[in-house]
Protein backbone atom coordinates (compact mmCIF):
# COMPACT_ATOMS: atom_id res chain seq x y z
CA UNK A 1 0.00 0.00 0.00
CA UNK A 2 0.85 3.39 -0.24
CA UNK A 3 3.07 5.79 2.13
CA UNK A 4 1.59 8.07 3.74
CA UNK A 5 4.22 8.73 6.54
CA UNK A 6 4.39 12.50 7.88
CA UNK A 7 1.20 13.47 6.36
CA UNK A 8 -1.82 14.39 8.36
CA UNK A 9 -5.50 13.46 6.58
CA UNK A 10 -8.86 15.62 7.09
CA UNK A 11 -11.83 13.18 6.90
CA UNK A 12 -15.30 14.29 7.76
CA UNK A 13 -18.10 11.87 8.68
CA UNK A 14 -15.45 9.57 10.20
CA UNK A 15 -17.20 8.07 13.34
CA UNK A 16 -18.55 5.27 11.29
CA UNK A 17 -18.89 3.46 8.08
CA UNK A 18 -16.66 4.45 4.91
CA UNK A 19 -15.30 7.53 6.62
CA UNK A 20 -14.39 4.84 9.86
CA UNK A 21 -12.90 2.50 7.51
CA UNK A 22 -10.71 5.68 5.26
CA UNK A 23 -9.58 7.09 8.86
CA UNK A 24 -8.05 3.60 9.84
CA UNK A 25 -6.64 2.98 6.56
CA UNK A 26 -4.97 6.11 6.15
CA UNK A 27 -3.35 5.81 10.23
CA UNK A 28 -2.51 2.77 9.20
CA UNK A 29 -0.11 3.81 6.16
CA UNK A 30 1.36 6.32 8.44
CA UNK A 31 -0.30 9.38 8.10
CA UNK A 32 -1.75 11.58 10.70
CA UNK A 33 -5.71 12.00 10.93
CA UNK A 34 -7.90 14.42 12.01
CA UNK A 35 -11.56 12.72 12.22
CA UNK A 36 -14.17 15.05 11.82
CA UNK A 37 -17.49 13.68 14.02
CA UNK A 38 -20.93 14.30 15.34
CA UNK A 39 -20.61 12.32 18.25
CA UNK A 40 -17.78 12.32 20.10
CA UNK A 41 -18.26 8.99 21.66
CA UNK A 42 -17.73 7.07 17.86
CA UNK A 43 -14.76 9.90 17.28
CA UNK A 44 -12.85 8.38 20.11
CA UNK A 45 -13.67 4.75 19.53
CA UNK A 46 -11.81 5.01 15.89
CA UNK A 47 -9.15 7.37 17.80
CA UNK A 48 -8.55 4.71 20.40
CA UNK A 49 -8.35 1.77 17.97
CA UNK A 50 -5.56 3.79 15.56
CA UNK A 51 -3.85 4.77 18.88
CA UNK A 52 -3.60 0.48 19.70
CA UNK A 53 -2.14 0.15 16.28
CA UNK A 54 0.79 2.54 16.95
CA UNK A 55 -1.15 5.24 14.95
CA UNK A 56 -1.80 9.17 15.71
CA UNK A 57 -5.68 10.50 15.77
CA UNK A 58 -7.66 12.83 16.77
CA UNK A 59 -10.81 13.88 16.96
CA UNK A 60 -12.90 16.80 16.69
CA UNK A 61 -16.89 17.28 16.81
CA UNK A 62 -17.76 19.06 13.53
CA UNK A 63 -21.06 19.56 11.87
CA UNK A 64 -19.76 20.03 8.21
CA UNK A 65 -22.88 22.04 7.84
CA UNK A 66 -21.48 25.00 9.87
CA UNK A 67 -18.62 26.78 8.27
CA UNK A 68 -17.08 27.29 11.74
CA UNK A 69 -17.11 23.35 12.43
CA UNK A 70 -15.00 22.86 9.11
CA UNK A 71 -12.62 25.81 9.89
CA UNK A 72 -12.13 24.39 13.06
CA UNK A 73 -10.99 21.19 11.87
CA UNK A 74 -8.33 22.15 9.65
CA UNK A 75 -7.32 24.23 12.46
CA UNK A 76 -6.80 21.30 14.63
CA UNK A 77 -5.23 19.45 11.86
CA UNK A 78 -2.38 22.18 11.84
CA UNK A 79 -1.87 23.21 15.18
CA UNK A 80 -1.51 19.31 16.43
CA UNK A 81 0.26 18.26 13.04
CA UNK A 82 1.82 21.13 11.32
CA UNK A 83 -0.35 21.46 8.11
CA UNK A 84 -2.73 19.58 5.78
CA UNK A 85 -2.28 17.08 3.07
CA UNK A 86 -5.35 15.89 1.97
CA UNK A 87 -8.78 16.36 3.16
CA UNK A 88 -11.27 13.79 2.74
CA UNK A 89 -14.75 14.96 2.60
CA UNK A 90 -17.39 11.94 3.23
CA UNK A 91 -20.22 13.32 5.19
CA UNK A 92 -23.32 12.74 4.14
CA UNK A 93 -26.93 13.69 5.43
CA UNK A 94 -28.33 10.89 7.56
CA UNK A 95 -31.65 10.71 4.84
CA UNK A 96 -28.81 9.76 2.12
CA UNK A 97 -30.18 6.04 2.11
CA UNK A 98 -34.01 6.45 2.56
CA UNK A 99 -35.95 6.16 -0.70
CA UNK A 100 -37.28 9.62 -2.50
CA UNK A 101 -40.34 10.39 -4.12
CA UNK A 102 -38.79 13.06 -6.47
CA UNK A 103 -42.23 13.85 -8.21
CA UNK A 104 -43.47 14.61 -4.61
CA UNK A 105 -40.34 15.73 -1.90
CA UNK A 106 -40.59 18.81 -0.23
CA UNK A 107 -37.31 21.26 -0.93
CA UNK A 108 -36.77 20.90 2.74
CA UNK A 109 -35.83 17.58 2.50
CA UNK A 110 -33.41 18.49 -0.90
CA UNK A 111 -32.11 21.28 1.29
CA UNK A 112 -31.05 18.43 3.54
CA UNK A 113 -28.87 16.49 1.23
CA UNK A 114 -27.69 20.05 -0.46
CA UNK A 115 -26.46 20.95 2.89
CA UNK A 116 -24.08 17.92 3.60
CA UNK A 117 -23.03 17.43 0.04
CA UNK A 118 -23.30 20.21 -1.86
CA UNK A 119 -22.79 23.39 0.62
CA UNK A 120 -20.29 22.05 2.78
CA UNK A 121 -18.52 20.89 -0.11
CA UNK A 122 -18.44 24.24 -1.35
CA UNK A 123 -16.94 25.43 2.20
CA UNK A 124 -14.79 22.66 2.63
CA UNK A 125 -13.21 23.40 -0.68
CA UNK A 126 -12.84 27.27 -0.08
CA UNK A 127 -11.53 27.13 3.67
CA UNK A 128 -8.80 24.34 2.49
CA UNK A 129 -7.47 25.67 -0.52
CA UNK A 130 -4.53 27.79 0.55
CA UNK A 131 -3.50 25.34 3.49
CA UNK A 132 -3.73 22.30 0.52
CA UNK A 133 -1.60 24.59 -1.47
CA UNK A 134 1.28 25.16 0.64
CA UNK A 135 1.71 21.43 0.86
CA UNK A 136 0.80 20.24 -2.55
CA UNK A 137 -1.87 18.45 -1.03
CA UNK A 138 -4.93 16.68 -2.20
CA UNK A 139 -8.97 17.11 -1.83
CA UNK A 140 -10.85 14.04 -2.46
CA UNK A 141 -14.90 13.84 -1.96
CA UNK A 142 -16.89 10.68 -1.05
CA UNK A 143 -19.01 10.31 -4.00
CA UNK A 144 -21.16 7.06 -5.42
CA UNK A 145 -22.00 5.27 -8.42
CA UNK A 146 -25.27 6.37 -8.03
CA UNK A 147 -24.02 10.28 -8.77
CA UNK A 148 -23.18 8.68 -12.74
CA UNK A 149 -26.13 6.47 -13.01
CA UNK A 150 -28.89 8.36 -11.58
CA UNK A 151 -31.15 6.70 -8.90
CA UNK A 152 -35.29 5.92 -9.23
CA UNK A 153 -35.07 5.33 -5.28
CA UNK A 154 -32.49 7.63 -3.99
CA UNK A 155 -32.23 10.83 -6.71
CA UNK A 156 -31.78 13.39 -4.09
CA UNK A 157 -28.52 11.20 -2.96
CA UNK A 158 -27.61 10.26 -6.73
CA UNK A 159 -28.10 14.07 -7.06
CA UNK A 160 -25.90 15.84 -4.90
CA UNK A 161 -23.13 12.87 -5.23
CA UNK A 162 -23.30 14.39 -9.07
CA UNK A 163 -22.58 17.31 -7.44
CA UNK A 164 -19.75 16.33 -5.89
CA UNK A 165 -18.18 14.59 -9.39
CA UNK A 166 -18.77 18.05 -11.33
CA UNK A 167 -16.75 19.77 -8.59
CA UNK A 168 -14.05 17.23 -8.88
CA UNK A 169 -13.81 17.84 -12.26
CA UNK A 170 -13.89 21.99 -12.42
CA UNK A 171 -11.76 22.66 -9.71
CA UNK A 172 -8.90 19.77 -10.76
CA UNK A 173 -8.79 22.60 -14.16
CA UNK A 174 -8.85 25.33 -11.56
CA UNK A 175 -6.40 23.74 -9.03
CA UNK A 176 -3.69 22.14 -10.89
CA UNK A 177 -1.67 24.91 -11.68
CA UNK A 178 -1.32 25.40 -8.14
CA UNK A 179 -0.58 21.97 -7.39
CA UNK A 180 -3.48 20.69 -5.78
CA UNK A 181 -5.23 17.26 -7.19
CA UNK A 182 -8.87 16.54 -6.34
CA UNK A 183 -9.99 13.51 -7.16
CA UNK A 184 -13.12 11.48 -6.06
CA UNK A 185 -13.77 8.09 -5.17
CA UNK A 186 -17.20 5.77 -5.88
CA UNK A 187 -17.61 2.94 -3.39
CA UNK A 188 -19.66 0.02 -3.30
CA UNK A 189 -19.39 -0.75 0.43
CA UNK A 190 -20.73 -2.67 3.24
CA UNK A 191 -22.19 0.36 6.01
CA UNK A 192 -24.33 0.62 8.94
CA UNK A 193 -26.97 1.84 6.95
CA UNK A 194 -26.52 -0.95 4.47
CA UNK A 195 -26.74 -3.65 7.41
CA UNK A 196 -29.99 -1.96 8.80
CA UNK A 197 -31.50 -2.69 5.00
CA UNK A 198 -30.07 -6.36 5.49
CA UNK A 199 -32.02 -6.72 8.61
CA UNK A 200 -35.00 -5.56 7.34
CA UNK A 201 -34.53 -7.18 3.99
CA UNK A 202 -32.71 -10.76 5.01
CA UNK A 203 -32.77 -11.39 0.91
CA UNK A 204 -31.61 -8.25 -0.03
CA UNK A 205 -28.05 -9.04 0.88
CA UNK A 206 -27.62 -11.83 -1.67
CA UNK A 207 -29.67 -9.76 -4.13
CA UNK A 208 -26.92 -7.37 -3.90
CA UNK A 209 -24.21 -9.89 -4.17
CA UNK A 210 -25.12 -11.37 -6.79
CA UNK A 211 -25.34 -8.02 -8.79
CA UNK A 212 -21.40 -7.58 -8.15
CA UNK A 213 -18.76 -9.41 -10.26
CA UNK A 214 -16.61 -9.53 -7.35
CA UNK A 215 -19.47 -11.62 -5.07
CA UNK A 216 -19.29 -9.28 -2.01
CA UNK A 217 -19.63 -5.83 -1.16
CA UNK A 218 -16.51 -3.86 -0.23
CA UNK A 219 -14.82 -3.90 3.33
CA UNK A 220 -14.72 0.42 4.55
CA UNK A 221 -11.06 -0.18 5.55
CA UNK A 222 -9.62 -2.64 3.54
CA UNK A 223 -11.10 -2.28 0.03
CA UNK A 224 -11.80 1.50 0.29
CA UNK A 225 -9.36 2.80 2.31
CA UNK A 226 -6.38 1.75 -0.08
CA UNK A 227 -7.89 3.47 -2.73
CA UNK A 228 -8.04 7.05 -0.39
CA UNK A 229 -4.53 6.34 0.71
CA UNK A 230 -3.34 5.92 -2.76
CA UNK A 231 -5.28 9.21 -4.07
CA UNK A 232 -3.74 10.95 -0.54
CA UNK A 233 -0.30 9.61 -1.71
CA UNK A 234 2.53 10.43 -3.87
CA UNK A 235 1.82 7.58 -6.21
CA UNK A 236 -1.21 9.24 -7.45
CA UNK A 237 0.40 12.48 -8.36
CA UNK A 238 -0.52 12.80 -11.87
CA UNK A 239 -4.10 11.81 -11.06
CA UNK A 240 -6.42 14.54 -10.55
CA UNK A 241 -9.92 15.15 -11.75
CA UNK A 242 -11.14 11.47 -12.06
CA UNK A 243 -13.81 9.79 -9.77
CA UNK A 244 -12.54 6.15 -8.88
CA UNK A 245 -15.51 3.40 -8.99
CA UNK A 246 -14.48 1.12 -5.90
CA UNK A 247 -17.09 -1.30 -6.24
CA UNK A 248 -15.90 -4.85 -7.13
CA UNK A 249 -17.39 -4.67 -10.59
CA UNK A 250 -20.62 -3.42 -10.35
CA UNK A 251 -20.29 -0.43 -12.29
CA UNK A 252 -18.79 -0.25 -15.11
CA UNK A 253 -20.42 2.89 -17.29
CA UNK A 254 -18.91 6.34 -17.09
CA UNK B 1 -50.63 23.15 -35.82
CA UNK B 2 -50.05 20.46 -38.22
CA UNK B 3 -46.79 18.27 -39.32
CA UNK B 4 -46.22 17.17 -42.64
CA UNK B 5 -48.20 13.82 -42.38
CA UNK B 6 -51.07 16.19 -41.38
CA UNK B 7 -50.87 14.83 -37.88
CA UNK B 8 -51.80 18.07 -34.81
CA UNK B 9 -48.15 18.74 -33.00
CA UNK B 10 -48.42 18.61 -29.33
CA UNK B 11 -47.82 21.74 -27.61
CA UNK B 12 -44.22 22.90 -26.23
CA UNK B 13 -43.49 24.21 -22.66
CA UNK B 14 -40.13 26.04 -22.24
CA UNK B 15 -39.37 26.93 -18.46
CA UNK B 16 -36.41 29.20 -17.73
CA UNK B 17 -34.80 31.40 -14.94
CA UNK B 18 -33.75 34.68 -15.00
CA UNK B 19 -32.00 35.46 -18.35
CA UNK B 20 -33.92 33.68 -20.77
CA UNK B 21 -32.36 34.63 -24.09
CA UNK B 22 -32.30 30.47 -25.21
CA UNK B 23 -35.37 29.58 -23.96
CA UNK B 24 -37.02 32.88 -26.19
CA UNK B 25 -34.58 31.34 -28.93
CA UNK B 26 -36.07 27.84 -28.85
CA UNK B 27 -39.48 29.03 -28.31
CA UNK B 28 -39.26 30.86 -31.62
CA UNK B 29 -37.99 28.24 -33.42
CA UNK B 30 -40.27 25.43 -32.06
CA UNK B 31 -43.43 28.23 -32.85
CA UNK B 32 -41.82 28.69 -36.73
CA UNK B 33 -41.50 24.64 -36.58
CA UNK B 34 -45.61 25.17 -36.14
CA UNK B 35 -45.75 23.71 -32.58
CA UNK B 36 -47.71 25.86 -29.82
CA UNK B 37 -45.43 27.23 -27.57
CA UNK B 38 -46.25 28.13 -24.24
CA UNK B 39 -43.09 30.16 -22.62
CA UNK B 40 -43.23 30.53 -18.48
CA UNK B 41 -40.17 32.34 -17.03
CA UNK B 42 -39.66 35.24 -14.37
CA UNK B 43 -39.26 38.01 -17.21
CA UNK B 44 -39.95 39.05 -20.93
CA UNK B 45 -42.45 35.64 -21.01
CA UNK B 46 -45.80 37.30 -22.40
CA UNK B 47 -43.75 39.74 -25.28
CA UNK B 48 -41.72 36.61 -26.40
CA UNK B 49 -45.41 34.73 -26.69
CA UNK B 50 -46.91 37.99 -28.22
CA UNK B 51 -44.14 38.44 -30.53
CA UNK B 52 -44.55 34.71 -32.09
CA UNK B 53 -48.30 35.45 -32.16
CA UNK B 54 -47.86 38.45 -34.26
CA UNK B 55 -45.79 36.36 -36.34
CA UNK B 56 -48.72 33.70 -37.07
CA UNK B 57 -47.92 31.51 -34.44
CA UNK B 58 -50.23 29.78 -30.92
CA UNK B 59 -48.28 30.65 -28.34
CA UNK B 60 -48.65 31.77 -24.22
CA UNK B 61 -46.57 33.54 -22.37
CA UNK B 62 -46.94 33.54 -18.41
CA UNK B 63 -44.70 35.33 -15.65
CA UNK B 64 -43.11 33.42 -12.77
CA UNK B 65 -40.94 32.94 -10.80
CA UNK B 66 -38.64 29.03 -11.28
CA UNK B 67 -38.79 28.84 -7.33
CA UNK B 68 -42.22 29.20 -7.27
CA UNK B 69 -43.80 25.27 -7.47
CA UNK B 70 -47.55 26.76 -6.83
CA UNK B 71 -47.14 29.15 -9.50
CA UNK B 72 -45.56 26.84 -11.91
CA UNK B 73 -47.96 24.70 -11.89
CA UNK B 74 -50.84 27.32 -12.38
CA UNK B 75 -48.37 28.50 -15.57
CA UNK B 76 -48.26 25.12 -17.11
CA UNK B 77 -52.39 24.55 -16.52
CA UNK B 78 -53.17 28.13 -17.96
CA UNK B 79 -50.80 26.54 -21.31
CA UNK B 80 -53.42 23.75 -21.74
CA UNK B 81 -55.53 26.34 -24.11
CA UNK B 82 -52.75 25.16 -26.47
CA UNK B 83 -53.25 22.11 -26.97
CA UNK B 84 -52.24 18.30 -25.42
CA UNK B 85 -48.21 19.43 -23.73
CA UNK B 86 -45.98 16.56 -25.64
CA UNK B 87 -42.98 18.09 -24.02
CA UNK B 88 -41.34 20.63 -21.35
CA UNK B 89 -38.25 21.92 -21.70
CA UNK B 90 -36.38 23.62 -18.62
CA UNK B 91 -34.00 25.79 -18.86
CA UNK B 92 -32.77 27.02 -15.46
CA UNK B 93 -29.03 28.51 -15.51
CA UNK B 94 -27.10 31.04 -13.83
CA UNK B 95 -27.37 34.56 -16.01
CA UNK B 96 -23.64 35.31 -15.40
CA UNK B 97 -23.02 31.64 -15.95
CA UNK B 98 -19.86 32.13 -18.84
CA UNK B 99 -18.51 35.05 -16.50
CA UNK B 100 -15.36 33.11 -15.04
CA UNK B 101 -14.82 33.05 -11.29
CA UNK B 102 -12.43 31.48 -8.60
CA UNK B 103 -14.25 29.15 -6.46
CA UNK B 104 -12.34 30.90 -3.65
CA UNK B 105 -13.37 34.26 -4.10
CA UNK B 106 -17.56 33.46 -4.20
CA UNK B 107 -18.72 34.12 -0.98
CA UNK B 108 -21.84 32.01 0.29
CA UNK B 109 -24.52 34.05 -1.76
CA UNK B 110 -22.54 34.07 -5.11
CA UNK B 111 -22.18 29.91 -4.76
CA UNK B 112 -25.98 29.95 -4.18
CA UNK B 113 -26.96 31.68 -7.30
CA UNK B 114 -24.53 30.30 -9.37
CA UNK B 115 -24.71 26.88 -8.60
CA UNK B 116 -27.52 25.81 -6.23
CA UNK B 117 -29.98 27.98 -6.93
CA UNK B 118 -30.62 26.97 -10.65
CA UNK B 119 -30.69 23.29 -8.62
CA UNK B 120 -34.32 24.46 -6.87
CA UNK B 121 -35.13 25.62 -10.00
CA UNK B 122 -34.75 22.32 -12.04
CA UNK B 123 -36.05 20.29 -9.00
CA UNK B 124 -39.40 22.77 -8.93
CA UNK B 125 -39.86 22.57 -12.46
CA UNK B 126 -38.99 18.54 -13.09
CA UNK B 127 -41.74 18.10 -9.93
CA UNK B 128 -44.15 20.55 -11.67
CA UNK B 129 -43.66 19.43 -15.63
CA UNK B 130 -44.08 15.46 -13.83
CA UNK B 131 -47.38 16.47 -12.22
CA UNK B 132 -48.62 17.68 -16.21
CA UNK B 133 -46.74 14.98 -17.99
CA UNK B 134 -48.20 11.91 -15.65
CA UNK B 135 -51.63 12.12 -16.95
CA UNK B 136 -50.46 11.58 -20.73
CA UNK B 137 -47.27 11.43 -20.97
CA UNK B 138 -43.95 13.25 -22.81
CA UNK B 139 -41.37 14.32 -22.75
CA UNK B 140 -39.05 16.34 -20.42
CA UNK B 141 -35.65 17.76 -21.96
CA UNK B 142 -33.50 19.85 -19.38
CA UNK B 143 -30.78 21.71 -21.17
CA UNK B 144 -27.33 22.08 -19.20
CA UNK B 145 -23.54 23.21 -20.53
CA UNK B 146 -21.31 21.03 -22.10
CA UNK B 147 -18.45 21.70 -19.86
CA UNK B 148 -20.63 19.99 -16.90
CA UNK B 149 -19.50 16.91 -18.49
CA UNK B 150 -15.65 17.59 -18.39
CA UNK B 151 -14.96 20.75 -15.74
CA UNK B 152 -13.97 23.98 -16.31
CA UNK B 153 -11.80 26.14 -14.53
CA UNK B 154 -13.30 29.52 -13.91
CA UNK B 155 -17.02 27.80 -13.74
CA UNK B 156 -16.95 25.31 -11.05
CA UNK B 157 -20.32 26.87 -9.24
CA UNK B 158 -22.19 26.53 -13.06
CA UNK B 159 -20.55 22.79 -14.10
CA UNK B 160 -21.65 21.51 -10.57
CA UNK B 161 -24.92 22.70 -10.96
CA UNK B 162 -25.50 21.66 -14.42
CA UNK B 163 -24.07 18.01 -13.14
CA UNK B 164 -26.34 18.14 -10.56
CA UNK B 165 -28.91 19.16 -12.94
CA UNK B 166 -28.25 16.02 -15.39
CA UNK B 167 -28.25 13.98 -12.69
CA UNK B 168 -31.63 14.71 -10.93
CA UNK B 169 -32.82 14.47 -14.84
CA UNK B 170 -31.05 10.84 -14.92
CA UNK B 171 -33.21 9.58 -11.91
CA UNK B 172 -36.51 11.13 -12.91
CA UNK B 173 -36.09 9.06 -16.32
CA UNK B 174 -35.72 6.36 -14.25
CA UNK B 175 -38.30 7.25 -11.97
CA UNK B 176 -41.34 8.66 -14.50
CA UNK B 177 -40.40 5.98 -17.52
CA UNK B 178 -43.49 3.75 -16.37
CA UNK B 179 -46.04 6.35 -16.40
CA UNK B 180 -44.99 7.52 -19.99
CA UNK B 181 -42.45 10.38 -19.39
CA UNK B 182 -39.23 10.46 -21.12
CA UNK B 183 -36.51 12.78 -19.40
CA UNK B 184 -33.85 13.67 -21.54
CA UNK B 185 -30.81 16.23 -20.79
CA UNK B 186 -29.20 18.50 -23.97
CA UNK B 187 -26.15 20.45 -23.14
CA UNK B 188 -25.26 23.12 -25.44
CA UNK B 189 -22.16 25.54 -25.33
CA UNK B 190 -21.80 27.36 -22.17
CA UNK B 191 -21.83 30.99 -23.28
CA UNK B 192 -25.41 30.18 -25.15
CA UNK B 193 -26.81 30.01 -21.55
CA UNK B 194 -25.74 33.38 -20.09
CA UNK B 195 -26.69 36.70 -20.99
CA UNK B 196 -23.17 37.85 -21.76
CA UNK B 197 -21.35 37.65 -24.97
CA UNK B 198 -18.28 35.82 -25.19
CA UNK B 199 -15.98 39.61 -25.02
CA UNK B 200 -17.44 40.81 -21.95
CA UNK B 201 -15.58 41.15 -19.41
CA UNK B 202 -14.39 38.67 -17.20
CA UNK B 203 -16.44 36.25 -20.23
CA UNK B 204 -13.72 33.53 -21.61
CA UNK B 205 -14.37 30.19 -23.34
CA UNK B 206 -13.09 27.37 -20.87
CA UNK B 207 -9.75 26.08 -21.58
CA UNK B 208 -11.03 22.44 -21.10
CA UNK B 209 -12.85 23.10 -24.27
CA UNK B 210 -11.21 22.23 -27.34
CA UNK B 211 -12.30 23.50 -31.04
CA UNK B 212 -15.51 22.07 -31.94
CA UNK B 213 -15.74 19.42 -34.94
CA UNK B 214 -18.66 20.88 -36.59
CA UNK B 215 -19.11 24.19 -37.40
CA UNK B 216 -20.39 26.22 -34.81
CA UNK B 217 -24.17 25.11 -34.01
CA UNK B 218 -27.06 27.47 -33.85
CA UNK B 219 -28.28 25.74 -29.96
CA UNK B 220 -31.75 26.95 -31.03
CA UNK B 221 -32.21 24.94 -33.81
CA UNK B 222 -30.91 21.72 -32.31
CA UNK B 223 -33.20 22.07 -29.28
CA UNK B 224 -36.00 22.14 -31.08
CA UNK B 225 -34.90 19.16 -33.47
CA UNK B 226 -34.07 17.34 -30.38
CA UNK B 227 -37.78 17.95 -28.70
CA UNK B 228 -39.18 17.07 -32.74
CA UNK B 229 -37.62 13.82 -32.20
CA UNK B 230 -38.15 12.80 -28.80
CA UNK B 231 -42.23 13.82 -29.27
CA UNK B 232 -42.06 12.04 -32.41
CA UNK B 233 -39.66 9.16 -33.45
CA UNK B 234 -37.62 8.52 -30.76
CA UNK B 235 -40.65 9.30 -28.47
CA UNK B 236 -41.00 6.18 -25.94
CA UNK B 237 -37.20 4.95 -26.98
CA UNK B 238 -34.91 7.45 -25.08
CA UNK B 239 -34.90 8.24 -21.71
CA UNK B 240 -32.24 9.35 -19.44
CA UNK B 241 -29.47 10.19 -22.12
CA UNK B 242 -27.33 13.48 -22.28
CA UNK B 243 -27.10 14.73 -25.72
CA UNK B 244 -24.54 17.08 -26.59
CA UNK B 245 -25.44 19.82 -29.63
CA UNK B 246 -21.89 22.08 -29.51
CA UNK B 247 -20.59 20.53 -32.91
CA UNK B 248 -18.36 17.83 -31.27
CA UNK B 249 -16.14 20.01 -29.32
CA UNK B 250 -17.06 17.65 -26.13
CA UNK B 251 -17.64 14.05 -26.86
CA UNK B 252 -17.48 12.87 -23.48
CA UNK B 253 -17.79 10.01 -21.81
Amino acid sequence: MSDLSGKTVVVTGAGSGVGRGLALACAGAGAQVVLGVRDMAKGDEVVARITERNGAAVAVESDVTEPGHIERALDLATDRFGGVDAVIHNAVSGQSSQPVALESAPLSLWQEHASVSITASFHIARSAFARLAERQGTLIFMTSPAGVDGSQQLSFYAAVKAAQRGLVKSLAREWGPHRVRVNAIAPLAATPAMDRAFAADPQLEGRIRGLIPLGRLGDSELDIGPAAVFLCSGDSRYITGQTLVVSGGRFTAG
Amino acid sequence: MNDEAGATKGAVVVVSGPGGRLAAAVATRLAGDGYPVGIIGPEGAEATAAGLVSAGGRALGVTAEPSDRAALDDALAGCAGLGTTAAVVLAFYPTSASRSRELVTLDDHEWDSLCEAPIRWCLVGLQSAYQWLSVSGGAIVVIVPTVSLIGAEGHVAATTSGETQRILAKSAARRWGTSGITVNTVAVPLDTLADEAPGDPGVSAPLSLGPPALAAPDPAIGIASVVASLTGPLGGMVTGSTICLDGGAVMAP
